[in-house]
């Protein structure tokens, strides 16, 4: 109806373990389309205000706020983390379980009284957990000590003073990489900055273009003087001003010449392309390229005496009587250095590993890609859970859950939804009707096929006084509210019943079929059951499900305003009136011209008090360009495991 | 898939005008020293030690069967010293839990059969899954995950926990009402008796009388600072 340009959506899985399977196997059977063709739980999902359209982690993009230590809860400025690299200076990980280090002080059992003033030999480090503590390792005792007790390290000295003067790891090489990896990285940032600085991809993709036109074009580009060539060359030139050499970021239009890929100036000319073009293949060439391939399949035999690397054994592993003394490959992971030396103990044991300081975590924000608005600031403090900004699809946009679904025929099933929202004014929702099968997911095999086909509305989070015309209308869609379809309302939720159909493909399915269907469909059993308590306790016939799961795709509209409050607005009460009249309408035609006189005599008196009425009258005839920017379109997936039926058999 | 219904026995559950569903069956020793803020359910066969130091527990939390809830305690200068114990609001304890935390923030969610031990500190917003233990004086940040044994750092949650949270503990207290069929109430409901404790405040017997929303003078120590 508006912004039916949404493309075919698929399931992702759920980017956290939090929403996964495992976890929380609820939240896999709802999820929302982006407009970009992936679906994820609402959760894991923004909603953007420029574009008034739902973003995937895919179409967002992170920016890193500051760092935290997830011990200690202190805030690291990008700088302080940058010289660390990236590791809290106070807080240590047990190198056996990964778990937080506490120090300990140690009392020898012969002084008292005086040792924690005049000897400093009593600092060590313990875990909590499997009792690894730096204290017993013999190897390390003393050096540890000495080092955990200078003022460095309690005050908070960087890892190289503790890694270098331990031993363990080749001295020097932290202190000498460290440095250097900063500039890189800092080298590196500045770029991005730079790049992003150009903001639009389109400043990024002219620039590649250019860059690959320089290279087709270099004789050419001598005698041309137009202005917009020379645009186009300005881009690039700003690099060459620079003494950063020049970060191309991947160019996919220029061809990959394997001898001299970016010097050679003129790709087309004739030397070039001899170049490239090498001796043509013969005969011979194939035939010796079939020899090499079957002899590649021959395996060298192994000669006795010859030692691989792999098999060296490196330390006396015979010698073990506990093969818990062996590390794992997380706690090698862990050892390793900066300097890519770890310290000869990648493949020790226990005794080898020192405690490694602990990863700093990150306070990220988050903007759209489309249109750049910020959707997500944290608060700079760690241990705050408040936003300066939060955009969360969970919280704008409404939310649905499966409250039961019931099989009523074979390939036919009832759905219960609740609609919930989260916002404290009215929102307005409605499903559109037409060209129901275009939008469908890939892997549907359902169809819901009779669905409540006027648009209605729910509930703030609290009953706020709103307009009083959108209030007149709310009265009016109460009216018109049908016990087929609205099951109940309860504070901001809406219980809405809909009908789903099993078909194998849904793209598939004619338009034929369904009115047949809609027809079939008894509403008179349907009526009666209208509590959702009462059909529990009626044993329920089972049926037997064509598939594991059930997935099908839903259409929704929502938005702060009625679409056809808009509508009945601009046009005389007839227009409104043939809009009262629905299939279903228990409402008399008495009655709805009645609501109607009420409604726009309403209309009459409340412009003045009203804000909004004159935006609404603003675009008079076509709601349609209005609802551009206020009705949202929403793509629910469903996807319903055959076992959470009722009466799946 | 929304949350079922879940009903109970009215006789079993005592209610209180804050609306706290505390079970029967549950243990809860020196009551004085426990605070329910509201809209709390208590499931059976809990265990509370309001004896040793205070518990408070916040709105709309939801304390599942079995969960072992027991202030910890740390040694200073040769004494033991029991921390109060804090919950905040809109947290899930599932069941068989064992928790001795110096405090847990608000929307939180706690999985079944974990153990979070001495003086951990669980920020706001926070999951500890199923099967996880904490060793002592671990601290979750907030917007984190913390699994496996021992807990450490799994992952990052979604932004909108916060929301989340607070609609999934209002949605299973709405959803925990009492049995709509009156049923004969089952007199065999066991008392259990505390073993006996160098405590100084132990309650011993099944009090029918609804807990005490405020607790008398507040006795607790002040909270030693962990470092």
């Amino acid at each position: 109806m508006t912004s039916l340009n949404v493309s075919v959506a698929s399931r992702y899985q759920n980017s956290t373990i939090f929403n996964s399977n495992s976890v929380n196997a609820n939240n896999q059977i709802i999820k929302y389309g982006c407009s970009c063709g992936k679906a994820f739980h609402l959760t894991e999902e923004y909603y953007c205000g420029g574009c008034q359209k739902i973003n995937c982690k895919y179409c967002i993009s992170e920016e890193i706020d500051g760092y935290y230590c997830p011990n200690c809860l202190e805030y690291i400025s990008n700088a302080e983390a940058q010289l660390s690299g990236n590791r809290c200076k106070k807080c240590f990980e047990c190198p056996v379980c990964f778990n937080i280090l506490t120090y300990s002080i140690h009392t020898p059992s012969g002084q008292t009284e005086d040792s924690s003033s005049t000897i400093p030999e009593n600092y060590f480090l313990n875990c909590g957990f499997c009792k690894w503590n730096s204290f017993g390792n013999s190897q390390l005792n003393s050096k540890l000590l000495t080092i955990l007790n200078s003022p460095s390290v309690m005050t908070g000295s960087s890892q190289s003073a503790f890694t270098s003067s331990t031993g363990v790891s080749s001295p020097g090489t932290t202190q000498n990489q460290q440095p250097n990896i900063n500039r890189v990285l800092e080298a590196l940032n500045k770029e991005s900055t730079e790049l992003n600085s150009l903001k639009d991809k389109k400043a990024i993709s002219r620039m590649k273009m250019a860059h690959a036109m320089k290279q087709f074009l270099v004789q050419e580009q001598k005698h041309q003087k137009s202005n917009q060539r020379k645009n186009f060359i300005k881009i690039e030139d700003k690099w060459q001003s620079n003494s950063i050499p020049h970060p191309m970021p991947s160019n996919d239009l220029i061809p990959n010449i394997i001898n001299n890929p970016v010097t050679n100036n003129n790709l087309l000319s004739v030397q070039t392309i001899k170049k490239t073009i090498k001796t043509p293949v013969s005969y011979q060439d194939s035939d010796a390229m079939q020899l090499g391939r079957v002899q590649s399949r021959v395996f060298p035999e192994v000669i006795d005496n010859q030692a691989f690397q792999d098999d060296e054994i490196p330390f006396g592993m015979y010698s073990l009587k506990d093969t818990d003394e062996i590390t794992g490959l997380d706690q090698r992971f862990r050892q390793i250095q900066i300097g890519g030396a770890p310290g000869g103990n990648s493949s020790g044991g226990l005794d080898h590993l020192v405690p490694q300081h602990k990863y700093l975590l990150t306070r990220r924000s988050k903007r759209c890609k489309r249109c750049d608005r910020l959707l997500m600031k944290p608060d700079i403090k760690p241990d705050k859970t408040e936003f300066k900004r939060q955009h969360f699809a969970f919280s704008l946009v409404p939310r649905v859950t499966v409250q039961k679904c019931l099989w009523t025929d074979l390939d036919m099933f009832e759905l219960f939804l609740t609609i919930t929202n989260p916002q404290h004014s009215h929102m307005f929702i409605y499903f559109p009707q037409k060209a129901k099968t275009s939008f469908s997911s890939v892997d549907d095999n359902s169809q819901p096929i009779d669905i409540l086909p006027t648009e209605t509305f729910v509930n703030g989070l609290l009953d706020e006084i709103d307009d009083q015309d959108k209030e007149v209308y709310i009265q009016q869609l109460k009216i018109k509210d049908s016990t087929r379809y609205i099951v109940e309302r309860k504070d901001n939720k809406l219980i809405l019943r809909l009908f789903v159909k099993v078909v194998p493909s849904a793209l598939m399915l004619d338009q034929t079929i369904l009115t047949v269907t809609e027809q079939s469909i008894t509403p008179s059993e349907l009526v009666s059951t209208n509590s959702p308590r009462t059909t529990t306790a009626v044993q329920l016939e089972k049926y037997p499900s064509t598939f594991p799961s059930i997935k099908f795709t839903l259409l929704m509209e929502f938005s702060m305003k009625p679409n056809q409050l808009s509508n009945s607005l601009s046009t005389d009460s007839s227009s409104s009136a043939t809009i009262n009249v629905t299939p279903q309408s228990t409402a008399t035609p008495t009655m709805a011209t009645s609501t109607v006189s009420t409604f726009s005599s309403s209309n009459i008196t409340s412009p003045t008090s009203v804000p909004t009425t004159p935006s609404s009258n603003i675009t008079p005839l076509n709601s349609s360009t209005a609802g551009d920017h206020q009705h949202n379109t929403l793509k629910i997936l469903f996807d319903i495991p055959a076992n959470k039926f009722e009466n799946t058999l | 898939m929304q949350e079922k219904p879940r009903y109970y026995e009215k006789s079993q559950y005592i209610e209180t005008l804050n609306g706290n569903k505390v079970s029967k069956n549950s243990m809860l020793c020196g009551i004085m020293n426990i605070r329910l803020h509201g809209k709390t359910i208590i499931r059976p066969s809990v265990i509370i030690r309001g004896d040793l130091a205070n518990v408070n527990i916040g709105r709309l939390t939801i304390i599942s069967e079995g969960t072992v809830i027991r202030p910890s305690y740390k040694k200073f200068k040769g004494a033991i010293m029991y921390l109060p114990l804090n919950i905040g609001d809109h947290v899930v304890v599932g069941e068989g839990s064992v928790i001795s935390a110096a405090s847990i923030g608000s929307y939180v969610q706690i999985g079944k059969n974990c153990v979070i031990s001495k003086r951990c500190i669980l920020k706001d917003c926070c999951v500890i899954p199923d099967d996880t233990i904490l060793a002592p004086d671990t601290v979750v940040p907030p917007f984190t995950s913390y699994g496996g044994n021992p807990g450490v750092y799994q992952e990052d949650l979604p932004d909108s926990f916060e929301q989340y949270q607070k609609e999934y503990t209002t949605l299973l207290y709405e959803n925990f009402i009492p049995n709509p069929t009156p049923s004969i109430p089952t007199t065999s409901s066991t008392l259990k008796l505390l073993p006996t404790q160098t405590s100084p405040i132990l309650t011993t017997s099944r009090t029918t009388t609804p807990i005490s929303p405020l607790s008398p003078g507040n006795t607790s120590p002040p909270i030693p600072s962990l470092k």
